[in-house]
């Protein structure tokens, strides 16, 4: 298991390079002309230098070398300036991942806990009213787009009742906090740096701000996660050694929870591996609905701005989540279960 | 020597009814309640999309893919009943209302419709085109071009959809340099060349498969042994064995693709402004529903509820319908109650 670790951590880069060459390639189907267009924006005085420009920056070039005197800015550190935010984009990154781990972390626990208790209700009672209940809420989750869902949540609770606004946190903390010297800011996750420096309020608000959006995610996730363990609690409970725990004696509930549970977890758990990972790579949709500022929404603002160094910043990140976790889950299967054997 | 029939016969049996695979899923799919609701609903968006000039009759038919404003005012204005006296509803009279800009909702519903079908057909259409043509080497011939295809796919997977979506989109709404040519796309263009750039990659993928596991079958080295040659094989032998999960794949694909489509324009990065499609009309709701002018958003209820039931309804439909074949297809599902 040991050499099947280390030989994906030793393919885990040449995937990613490869990915920037794909990305970096496709770029190539703009000219050097637009590309310095986006770059140069609405500025007059430098639009004059365009052409001086191009061949500064090589943007003319063979798309090896450039690609080439890219990729070793970014083992410098530099992986080149973020238009749509106004800052560099390594300092995009740290300073918007805060935000989408904090939505994560509040979004994993109730769509696993909710998903699994739900899915084994299901399958315990297969075709009675609950089960019944759960299928045509797992079809609507999985049905209702997410943009939608978080509109309409926008509307009742911030439109309606006003309870919350969008955003990470209301108007007059974002501005209080922003003068506020005595507050520090360790993890930049605003619920977590609340409980630190002993600001209850701040965490309240924070947490007011995170609820509609992981509703939105752990909603339409638990769904998906309903659905999987459903299916595979109902084959596991088919088993074999299910009727022998009980022909054994064995309670219900044990028979359930230690015999046909455990085994039913391993498609669940690739699953919440990689909803989890995808969650890390910015929630592009649900972010954007409440201008929820984390990795996600940084991407569609980038997009939409044509800020091209932090859209391959972004998904330079993105990528390198999504391999980690894959080679994560893997692991995690072998762990499951001791009958599967990484070669 | 008596014949089996006739034996039959002796014993006053009859022989079982043949079970055709087609018909016989077709039944199985009606008398399934979720699958039957999924295609009522798709067959009400299809009648939708084909009958969108006598529903809706454009002003002038070249422009009929574009929403017509009625005023410039930002403030929407209430579905209008007297436009229902007479079916189809005269959109003149706003029969859902109009949303923000005066775009007519009902115009939009039904037009967008159209829209949403004929880029997801297109899509598919093409990516399958793609899928096949490089898939079908890959599978079948292996070797080198196999490996760099797979190899090639399993970069361009790395990334989800949205980002795929994304990020394409926006390269491909600039003058690209194609063969030398500087070429600008057309934004509905643009989106539908930035989904089958990346979703060709899952077609591959599926035929490559199934063409793997149909290959070593004894009936291709039958045809082979034959004489038949490689074209031959395929076109007769493989293809006709391997393609059906393709082609469901493909045609549940809908749903997803007008989905992803809707978001895309949400964010104002599919098609131009007035462009009838859902996503569009769900964006210009956003300030109403939020009350970010200080009104009461549950007054201007039907910015979000007529674009938003439409999608949802939509991509519901396809799941449901999705959920039936695969029961109709995995015998195991079959029957939830054998145990």
């Amino acid at each position: 298991m040991v050499a099947f670790i280390i030989r994906r951590l030793i393919m885990l880069p040449v995937v990613l390079l490869a990915a920037t060459m794909l990305i970096f390639g496709l770029m190539q189907f703009l000219s050097p002309a637009v590309r310095v267009t986006l770059f140069i924006g609405q500025n007059i005085n430098m639009a004059r230098d365009a052409d001086r420009l191009i061949q500064q920056y090589g943007l003319d070039r063979p798309v090896w070398e450039q690609w080439w005197t890219w990729i070793t800015s970014v083992f410098q550190g530099n992986f080149g300036f973020s238009k749509s935010v106004n800052m560099p984009v390594l300092d995009a990154l740290l300073s918007f991942l805060p935000a989408t781990l904090e939505l994560t972390l509040f979004t994993v626990a109730p769509m696993l806990l909710g998903g699994i208790w739900l899915g084994v209700l299901a399958a315990k009672h297969q075709d009675k009213l609950i089960d019944h209940l759960a299928r045509v809420f797992s079809v609507i989750g999985w049905s209702l787009p997410n943009f939608i869902f978080g509109l309409f949540l926008l509307m009742f609770f911030y439109g309606y009742w006003g309870w919350v606004s969008d955003g990470r946190l209301s108007v007059t903390n974002t501005v209080g906090l922003g003068g506020d010297l005595t507050f520090i800011r360790h993890t930049g996750m605003w619920t977590l740096d609340g409980l630190l420096n002993g600001r209850w309020d701040i965490f309240w608000d924070a947490l007011k701000h995170l609820i509609l959006p992981s509703i939105t995610l752990a909603f339409l996730t638990m769904a998906l996660i309903v659905r999987v363990t459903r299916s595979s609690m109902l084959n596991s409970l088919r088993e074999d050694y299910v009727t022998t725990a009980r022909a054994k004696g064995l309670r219900e509930k044990d028979v359930i929870n230690k015999h046909a549970k455990r085994n039913a977890m391993i498609p669940v758990a690739t699953l919440a591996g990689l909803l989890i990972a995808g969650f890390l790579g910015g929630v592009i949709v649900t972010e954007t609905v409440f201008n929820f500022r984390g990795l996600g929404y940084w991407f569609a603002q980038a997009a939409t701005q044509l800020d091209f160094p932090g859209v391959l910043g972004f998904t330079v990140f993105n990528g390198a989540l999504i391999v980690v976790a894959n080679l994560v889950v893997d692991i995690m299967y072998a762990v499951i279960d001791p009958r599967i054997r990484l070669e | 020597m008596s014949t089996i029939d006739e034996n039959l016969e002796n014993f006053n049996l009859k022989p079982r009814k043949k079970l055709a695979f087609l018909p016989d899923s077709l039944r199985r799919m009606l008398t399934n309640p979720l699958a039957f609701i999924g295609l009522v609903l798709l067959v009400i968006f299809a009648f939708m999309a084909v009958a969108a000039p006598y529903l809706a009759p454009p002003d002038r038919w070249e422009r009929r893919y574009i929403m017509p404003r009625d005023g410039f005012s930002q403030t929407p204005r209430p579905p209008n009943a007297e436009a229902w006296a007479t079916f189809p509803p005269d959109w003149k009279l706003h029969p859902m209302g109009t949303t923000q800009g005066q775009y007519d909702l009902y115009y939009g519903l039904v037009w967008g419709a159209r829209s949403a079908w004929g880029i997801a057909l297109i899509v598919i259409a093409l990516s399958l085109a793609i899928g096949l043509m490089m898939g079908i080497p890959a599978g079948f011939f292996g070797g080198q071009w196999d490996n760099i295809i797979m190899r090639f796919t399993d970069i361009m997977l790395i990334f989800p959809f949205v980002v795929w979506a994304i990020t394409l989109f926006v390269i491909f709404n600039h003058p690209v340099q194609l063969f030398g040519q500087s070429i600008r796309m057309d934004r509905v263009v643009a989106v539908i060349v930035a989904i089958v750039t990346f979703n060709w990659v899952i077609y591959a993928r599926l035929i490559r498969g199934d063409i793997l596991s149909v290959k070593s079958k004894d009936f291709i080295v039958a045809a082979r042994a034959l004489g038949g040659s490689n074209w031959r094989v395929i076109m007769r032998h493989v293809l006709p064995n391997a393609i059906y999960p393709l082609l469901i794949y493909a045609s549940l694909d809908v749903g997803t693709i007008v989905l992803n489509i809707a978001f895309l324009s949400f964010l104002g990065l599919g098609p131009p402004t007035g462009f009838a499609d859902w996503g569009q009309l769900i964006s210009f709701s956003r300030q109403y529903v939020i009350g970010s002018l200080g009104q009461d958003p549950f007054a201007f209820w039907y910015v979000i509820v007529v674009p938003g039931a439409a999608i949802t309804l939509f991509v519901l439909a396809w799941n449901l319908v999705g959920d039936g074949v695969r029961d109709v297809m995995d015998p195991r599902l079959r029957g939830s109650r054998a145990k």
